[in-house]
Parts: C-alpha cells; sequence; structure tokens
C-alpha cells in the first residue's frame, strides 16, 4: 500500500461525492444545494486535477480530461451563482436550476473518472 | 506540489473569509460572499492589495487575515518561483526548443540543403548556399556554434538544431525525410560522425545526394561502399589540384574560375615552369603523403623533410629533420628547388619554413597549408603563392556539388581531355564571356526553374540554347554567356551548339555573367515568344 495513492484516491472519490452533494436534490430549491457544498466540491476537483497532472499513460490522460470537464462544469456553476447574487442581484429558481444542472454535467464526468480509476486498478497485475 | 499547496492554502482562507462575520456600512451584521471572498484572498496573495472590501473589517475579520496573509503570499511566490523555475529548465527549453524547429522544418515548402557541421566549414558553406537564396537547415552538436549561427549575417533564415548529428532521430527532426530536402552535406570534423550520417541519409532517405567529408582512406572507402554521391577528402582534393596545377594548367585554371571565379592565368604560367626542377615537402602527414603520391604520379621530382616520421615510411632520399631550420632546406636543395610545400598541422611551423624559404630563395614557389582561419592575416601577410586550407577545400567542392550538380558530370568529361583541349575550350570562354564577372550556374528545364520554356516546348514549340543565349528583346546582341555542358538522361553534350534543341527535363550548365536577359528568357511567355517570331521572320526573309 503506498501512501500516494491512498492520497490520490481520496481526492478523485471526495470529488465525486462532494459534486453529488451538491447536485443531489430538487433542481430549482436553493435550499437544497448548498453554497459550501459546491466550494468544497470545486476545491477538491481542482486538487483532484492537480494530482493528475503529469500522468503520461493512456489512462491517465482520459482521467485528466474528465477531470477538467469537472472543474469548468463546476465553475461554470459558481460563475452562474455569482453573477445571479451580484449583477442580477437576486438568486431566483432559473438561476439555481441552471447551476445545477452544470454540476449535474460536472457529476458525469466526475463519474467517468472514478470507473478509469477502478477500472485501472482492476487491471493492476499483481 | 505548489499548485496543490497554493489552493489549500487559498481555499481555506476563502472560508474563513466567508464565515467569519462583519459589518456594514451602517453596521448591520454581513457575511461575505464566495466572490467577495475569492476576489479578496487573490489580491492578498499576489500582494497587490487593494483593501477590505466591499466595508471596512471588523476586529474578527483582520485576526483572520492576518493570519493569511504570510500562508498565502508564501504559497504564491512558491507557485510562481516554480513555474519560473520549470521555464528555465534546460531539458523543458530544449524540448520546447526541438518541438518548434521540427515544426518550421517541416512547414518548409521549397527545396532546402541540410547541412550538419557549423564550424569553419560549415558556416562557409552557408553563407554561400543563402547567398544564392537557397534554404538551409543546420544541425550541430556544438551549442555555441548553433547560438552564433542566431547573430550570423545570413541572406536567409536558417534555423539550426543543436544535437548530435550521428543519431538518426535527431536528423529526421532536422528534415532528412522531409520531401523537399535536395542534398545532405556531412560536414563535421568527424570522420566517423560524418560516416555515420551518410550511412543514415542513404538507409532512410535513399533519393537524397549524400556529400560527406572524409580525412581517412578506410573512412573514405567505406563510404564509397554503400553509395555517397561525394566524398570530399581535402587532402586528396588539394594534392590532385597541385598535380594539375604543375602539368595541366589549363585544367586547373578551368577549375578555379569554375568553383572560384578566379583565373589565376599567373599562378599556373610560373608553376608549370617549375614543374622539371625539383620540390620539396615538408611534413609526411596525411596531405604530405596525398601530395607525394599525386607528385611523383606525374612525374615531379620531390624530396620530403620530416622531423617525426613516425608509422609512415619515408620515400627514399627523405631529410628526417625539421623543415623550419635553413640548413635543412639547403640540404635538401632550396637553392635549386622549384617550389616548397609545408604541409605540416601546425601553423606557425609552416609560416616559419615559408620565412625561412623565402630568404634562401625569393624566386621558389612558396606552398603552405593552413589550418586555422584566425591565421588569414598571417598567411596573407608572408606573400605566398597559394594557400591550402581544408575548409575551404571542403566547402569549395561541397558547394559546387550541391547547387550544381552537373557540374561533376562536366569536369569528369573535362578530366579526360588533354590540356591543349582545355586551352582551347577555356579560349573560347575567354573570347564570350568577361573573366573579372564570372559565374557558373545551372538550370533545369522544368515548371520551377523555366516556366516559360517549359510551356512553348509543352505546346510543342521547337526552342534552341541559341534561344536562352539571347536577349529576347534585343535578338542581335549576344550576350556574355555560353552554355557549357548540357545532359538529358544518358547523352551528355560537351559545350553544346547553339541548334541543340531544348527538351523538358534537360539539364544544362552555363557559365559567364548573368544578364537581365536571361530571366526575361526564363520567365517571359510573352517576350520568348516574341524571340522566337522574329528569329522564323527572319530566316524565311533570308533566302528570299
Amino acid at each position: 500500500m503506498s501512501l500516494q495513492r491512498v492520497f490520490f484516491a481520496f481526492f478523485v472519490l471526495l470529488a465525486l461525492s462532494m459534486n453529488f452533494g451538491f447536485f443531489y436534490g430538487q433542481i430549482d430549491n436553493a435550499i437544497h444545494h448548498n453554497l459550501y457544498e459546491l466550494f468544497g466540491a470545486i476545491v477538491i476537483n481542482l486538487i483532484a486535477t492537480i494530482l493528475k497532472l503529469g500522468e503520461r499513460s493512456h489512462f491517465g490522460s482520459l482521467m485528466l480530461a474528465s477531470s477538467l470537464v469537472a472543474d469548468a462544469g463546476l465553475l461554470a456553476a459558481a460563475m452562474v451563482l455569482g453573477y445571479a447574487n451580484h449583477v442580477s442581484g437576486n438568486v431566483t429558481p432559473e438561476f439555481v436550476a441552471v447551476a445545477v444542472s452544470l454540476s449535474g454535467g460536472a457529476l458525469v464526468a466526475n463519474i467517468v473518472s472514478v470507473t478509469l480509476m477502478v477500472i485501472e486498478a482492476a487491471t493492476l497485475r499483481r | 506540489m505548489p499548485l496543490i499547496i497554493m489552493i489549500s492554502v487559498s481555499s481555506i482562507s476563502i472560508l474563513g473569509m466567508v464565515l467569519i462575520p462583519g459589518v456594514d456600512a451602517s453596521g448591520h451584521p454581513y457575511h461575505m460572499t464566495f466572490f467577495e471572498a475569492f476576489y479578496f484572498v487573490s489580491f492578498m496573495s499576489t500582494t497587490i492589495g487593494f483593501g477590505e472590501i466591499p466595508y471596512a473589517f471588523t476586529v474578527g475579520q483582520r485576526f483572520w487575515v492576518a493570519l493569511c496573509i504570510y500562508p498565502t503570499v508564501i504559497a504564491w511566490l512558491y507557485t510562481f518561483g516554480s513555474i519560473l523555475t520549470l521555464m528555465q529548465d534546460k531539458a523543458f527549453r530544449q524540448t520546447l526548443y526541438h518541438t518548434i524547429y521540427a515544426r518550421y522544418v517541416r512547414n518548409i515548402r521549397e527545396p532546402f540543403y541540410l547541412v550538419c557541421g557549423y564550424g569553419t566549414s560549415g558556416r562557409l558553406l552557408v553563407h554561400r548556399l543563402t547567398h544564392e537564396n537557397r534554404q538551409c537547415v543546420v544541425i550541430d552538436v556544438n551549442e555555441q556554434f548553433i547560438s552564433e549561427l542566431a547573430i550570423d549575417d545570413l541572406h536567409l533564415f536558417v534555423p539550426g538544431l543543436s544535437a548530435d548529428a550521428s543519431e538518426s532521430e535527431h536528423l529526421v527532426r532536422a528534415g532528412l525525410k522531409h520531401p523537399m530536402c535536395r542534398a545532405i552535406a556531412a560536414i563535421t570534423d568527424n570522420d566517423q560522425v560524418n560516416l555515420k550520417i551518410a550511412i543514415t541519409s542513404r538507409l532512410l532517405h535513399p533519393d537524397l545526394i549524400v556529400v560527406a567529408r572524409s580525412e581517412h582512406r578506410d573512412v573514405t572507402a567505406s563510404m564509397h561502399a554503400f553509395g555517397t554521391h561525394h566524398v570530399i577528402d581535402p587532402f586528396e582534393a588539394f594534392a590532385e589540384d597541385m598535380a594539375n596545377l604543375l602539368v595541366r594548367p589549363a585544367h586547373f585554371r578551368f577549375q578555379s574560375l569554375l568553383a572560384e571565379r578566379l583565373d589565376p592565368v599567373d599562378l599556373a604560367a610560373r608553376a608549370s615552369s617549375l614543374r622539371d626542377s625539383q620540390w620539396i615537402l615538408c611534413g609526411f602527414g596525411r596531405l604530405g603523403q596525398a601530395i607525394h603520391k599525386s607528385l611523383t604520379a606525374v612525374g615531379v621530382k620531390v624530396v620530403v623533410i620530416d622531423a617525426f616520421p613516425d608509422k609512415s615510411a619515408l620515400p627514399d632520399g627523405s631529410i628526417i629533420a625539421r623543415g623550419t631550420q635553413k640548413e635543412t632546406l639547403i640540404q635538401a636543395g632550396i637553392m635549386s628547388a622549384g617550389g616548397i610545400i609545408a604541409a605540416t598541422s601546425d601553423d606557425a611551423d609552416n609560416l616559419s619554413i615559408m620565412m625561412a624559404a623565402k630568404q634562401l630563395n625569393d624566386r621558389v614557389f612558396l606552398v603552405a597549408r593552413q589550418e586555422t582561419r584566425t591565421d588569414d592575416a598571417l598567411f596573407g601577410a608572408c606573400g605566398l603563392d597559394m594557400i591550402m586550407q581544408p575548409n575551404y577545400v571542403v566547402v569549395r567542392k561541397a558547394h559546387a556539388w550541391l547547387s550544381m550538380p552537373l557540374l561533376q558530370d562536366f569536369s569528369s568529361d573535362l578530366s579526360i581531355v588533354s590540356d591543349a583541349v582545355a586551352e582551347s575550350i577555356l579560349k573560347r570562354i575567354e573570347a564570350r564571356v568577361p573573366v573579372d564577372e564570372f559565374e557558373t550556374w545551372q538550370l533545369e528545364i522544368n515548371d520551377y526553374e523555366a516556366p516559360a520554356i517549359t510551356e512553348l516546348l509543352e505546346k510543342g514549340r521547337e526552342i534552341r540554347i541559341a534561344d536562352l543565349l539571347r536577349d529576347p528583346w534585343h535578338p542581335e546582341k549576344t550576350q556574355p554567356y555560353i552554355a557549357l555542358f548540357a545532359r538529358q538522361d544518358d547523352s551528355r553534350w560537351m559545350l553544346p551548339g547553339g541548334s541543340q534543341p531544348l527538351q523538358v527535363g534537360m539539364k544544362l550548365l552555363f557559365c559567364g555573367h548573368r544578364t537581365t536577359a536571361w530571366r526575361a528568357a526564363l520567365y517571359h511567355k510573352e517576350a520568348l515568344n516574341f524571340a522566337l517570331e522574329t528569329e522564323s521572320l527572319e530566316e524565311e526573309r533570308q533566302p528570299g
């Protein structure tokens, strides 16, 4: 068992679970979607992305790509909410629905990422 | 790692800023939004510091900020420093440069020449080629030479790669397999590297013309063995020139006119008058041996002086001593000698031999070998008759072969004729061509080099060599250049007559002074047409 692998798997899985935590709930109801959870999802996703940098294998590049997709989705969701709050001045259910569906997209990418990680672990010869 | 630290530290700071309550302007409790916190932490960690927004902070907030400033700033500087280090990392920069270089070479859309080795000879060769608007690509293992390439005042931009040319991977990156690569010149100062380059090119791009430098007989032999087109041994080449100078002066003049645009008429006359006297050869290394062999082959008497005859067996009657001493030179018969050749590998020795010989006998023909280019001034001041610079010999040959492959055919056809015939050809050229503006160039009748002629030929018009030798606008004026040689597949014509019809794919060698009329005939369809019309009109008129 290597500490580095634990670290890596921890962040990749945490990114998925945080992402899901934010996504889960009624799509346009702001109460079901905690802002702090989105913040955490973004930070963990960014860290997971950086951990995947520098991998040269085929799996590594796929995982990096999926991670970048998740980052893009979550950052877009955060920007939508920021826009709603500061520019438009009012967080309407429409804005919440857009942000949550964006995070749903990111969730799919995160699922792919975790699946890839599992596949890689399964194909590892012992 | 620095990125992870930066993200963690910033996110903790942002979270703290959001959680800690503040007050707005009117004293009501206020929580920062994530956006405001992100904005604040961004300018705090980058040390820009716009101030406390959106409202002045409470003591609690300031306490948190005071805690956060140091870690965030340090994390930011750490990240920034790591990025800068990466940018300056030698391996990283080299990889980046190699990629850019390879992309540039891949995008070349004109014929180009790959020159391996950018030492003295490589530099001279690239100068000559770019001066004629020929694109070059350079590869040299020495990084300093490549950085000098960037400073050198060249006619065209020449990409240079500092990598070991003996590795095929680097040669491929430099465009070895590129369809527009015309020829490769392996002229590094290392024979083994040249050999490896020649082998690589023959295997990876068999159509390529390969010109390689070799100073050792066994390397020359193996280069010939797998079909290197042109092997240049500067010593052998010079020895051959030397023999020509003594016994076939017209050939010597012809060759130097073609290759260097110089007409050494006095030199050749003087040297050939000395052919029956004895010659002294100082130094019996590779050059000395080559000269000895070629001079004795044409019947010139040679006395050898060498201080350290190591492995090579000196010929009979040789003197084992240093040529720099006057006694030795007198013993070798300098007083009655026709000429003296200083062929040691040491410039200072060669110079002092020359000075000593000159003092003893001021009519003697002086030939010296010069190894380093920085000694130009010294050798120039010495008043020598001939200077042998290995690098120049290599460049002259390589340049001729790269830019005018036809010159090789011409030279080999010329070399079998007698000196009297060469003399008469030379006379014919001199009658038409001003020697001080002499130039030699090659033309292939194709779309690229002669579009107007190719088009008219394909329409079935008959064009003859004479039509190339006239100004289309002033057909009555003869131009100061002539056709030296023509070749179509296996047929060769020495000094082809004006009535010789041109064909697509024919290669011609011209010499003389290239005037504007030359361009008109090649590119200007109307001009050429006009010239052909007037010519046929005149022909019709004459019988009547």
